[in-house]
């Protein structure tokens, strides 16, 4: 018996040297894993492409007691790797997909094509390996991208759809109150009057409350396109100033700019960086109390121009100052808003390819916001 | 004295529209959908029409297509009133010939003065 099967391996083996040979060069170029092994799992062929996929050398699959088992540990695997195998009749073929461990120990998706021949009365597998490790992941994160995607999509409809039904509402909130108060129908007594400015500052917070989500929502999905043009800085820092002018006045705050010679022009987005001028300054005026001052200071360091908005408000201390950007944080309950401004005003800020933070001497000690921006853009590419 | 057509379904934001364009001596026609307001400018002629971008049995760009079909209203400046500030919506209206837009909630003081910007050069009062 045993000498028997010693000849017959021998012939087999002769045979397929013989062939091997001539087909060797072709084997080794191929991509995909080659073998040729019997029904006991013994491999007469095993090409290189089959050594980097498994990580095994054909010395080391022949030296195994069961290289399936080798290649796969989990005994479920191995069944569904070897089902309908057995069955195969002479000149059928099998495929199959299957995940190998690979001698590493890292998972290989294969796909595994199978037929059985005869050589020399015997029964010969000839098995064809197909690493698509990489294919599945490419597929897997374009899945996931397509997934993300679509995420985004609803958010910024549900976001659309928001302001939408909200500023539907708002529109007769502030277009009555502005009527009543412009008295285009009779006069107000001065009670009704006080009152109706209430309604119309009231609707209008709501109103930039809701476009300070709309614009978060579009930044963040990549929406938020800069249209960069030449501009005076000057004008910018003084039209700012005039916004809050009023609400600085009514709470004692005294305001003053500062721009160092020759910045005047710059290119950028002129309404995005009066937006964020704008967003600063507001928080300034709004923590800063009374008899307190606040102001913008300019200055260009080579190609990069730096604002300072600063003020001898309520102060940050050094635990806070990182979260302050992040949106939905407040320093003190007393004061009213959803904390977004200065998270917009950062997006908005490196959207322009620039770089914004905080300084401050503590609590009570007042804040200074510093930001950059280049003088001409380089927008940051959204990933 | 010039006519105005209001294509909108809230009845507040029509109601004051509708005092807006009155107190700057306007005639005002109303409606609330997109249908009866095709009809209601093919018969009465409108010099101006003011319309929503959502309504409630068409979009404003689709009624807009309607009455740039019809002969009888092919000419009448349209301002869409929009609560959506969506950029895509605005590119599509600001694709179409003789038609702008304005975004809610509308500045009361300006806004019979910016809607005549779309009117033409012989200004709708003297028409």
């Amino acid at each position: 018996m045993r000498s028997k099967k010693k000849t017959d391996l021998r012939v087999i083996e002769d045979g397929f040297r013989k062939n091997e040979a001539k087909l060797c060069f072709l084997l080794e170029k191929i991509e995909d894993g080659i073998t040729l092994s019997d029904a006991k799992g013994h491999f007469y062929v095993y090409n290189s492409a089959m050594e980097r996929i498994t990580g095994y050398t054909k010395e080391e699959a022949n030296a195994s007691l069961d290289f399936l088992e080798l290649i796969y540990p989990d005994p479920i695997e191995r069944k569904r790797a070897l089902f309908g195998i057995v069955e195969l009749q002479e000149g059928m073929s099998r495929e199959g997909e299957v995940t190998i461990v690979r001698k590493d120990g890292r998972p290989a998706r294969i796909i595994i094509n199978s037929y059985l021949t005869n050589y020399s009365g015997h029964d010969i597998f000839l098995s064809i390996y197909r690493d698509v490790t990489e294919h599945k992941q490419f597929e897997e994160t374009q899945r996931a991208r397509k997934f993300a995607e679509a995420a985004n999509r609803a958010k910024s409809e549900f976001l659309a759809n928001m302001s939408h039904e909200l500023r539907t509402p708002l529109n007769s909130i502030i277009g009555f109150a502005e009527i009543l108060h412009d008295q285009t129908f009779g006069p107000l007594n001065d009670k009704q009057k006080e009152y109706i400015n209430y309604v119309l500052s009231s609707g209008k917070y709501l109103l930039s409350l809701i476009n300070d989500i709309l614009d978060l929502g579009k930044v963040e999905s990549g929406k938020m396109e800069l249209k960069p043009s030449v501009f005076s800085l000057k004008n910018l820092l003084e039209g700012s100033l005039v916004l809050v002018k009023e609400r600085a006045f009514r709470g004692g705050i005294e305001l003053s700019l500062d721009i160092a010679d020759g910045i005047d022009r710059m290119n950028a987005d002129e309404r995005k960086v009066k937006e964020i001028v704008y967003n600063l300054l507001s928080n300034a005026v709004k923590f800063t109390p009374r008899g307190g001052r606040a102001g913008i200071r300019a200055r260009k360091l080579d190609s990069i121009i730096e604002i300072q908005v600063w003020d001898t408000g309520i102060g940050i201390e050094s635990k806070d100052r990182g979260k302050i950007f992040s949106g939905f944080f407040q320093l003190d309950d007393k004061y009213e808003g959803f904390g977004l401004g200065l998270m917009i005003a950062k997006k908005l800020v490196e959207l322009h390819g620039g770089r914004i933070w905080v300084e401050s001497g503590g609590k009570g000690k007042g804040s200074t916001f510093k930001l950059t921006l280049p003088a001409n853009p380089q927008p940051k590419s959204q990933s | 004295m010039a006519t105005v057509l209001l294509i909108e379904d809230n009845a507040q934001n029509r109601r004051l529209e509708k005092d807006l364009f009155e107190v700057a001596g306007y005639t005002v026609i109303e409606s609330e959908s997109a249908k009866d307001g095709i009809a209601l400018a093919a018969e009465k002629k409108p010099r101006l029409i003011i319309m929503d971008v959502r309504l409630p049995d068409m979009r404003g760009t689709q009624a807009m297509q309607a009455l740039r079909a019809d002969e009888r209203t092919r000419g009448i400046p349209v301002v869409f009133v929009t609560a959506s500030a969506m950029p895509e919506e605005i590119n599509q209206i600001n694709t179409v010939y003789n038609c702008g837009y304005i975004t809610k909630p509308i500045n009361t003081r300006t806004f019979v003065k910016e809607v005549e910007r779309y009117i033409g050069e012989n200004g709708m009062k003297n028409a």
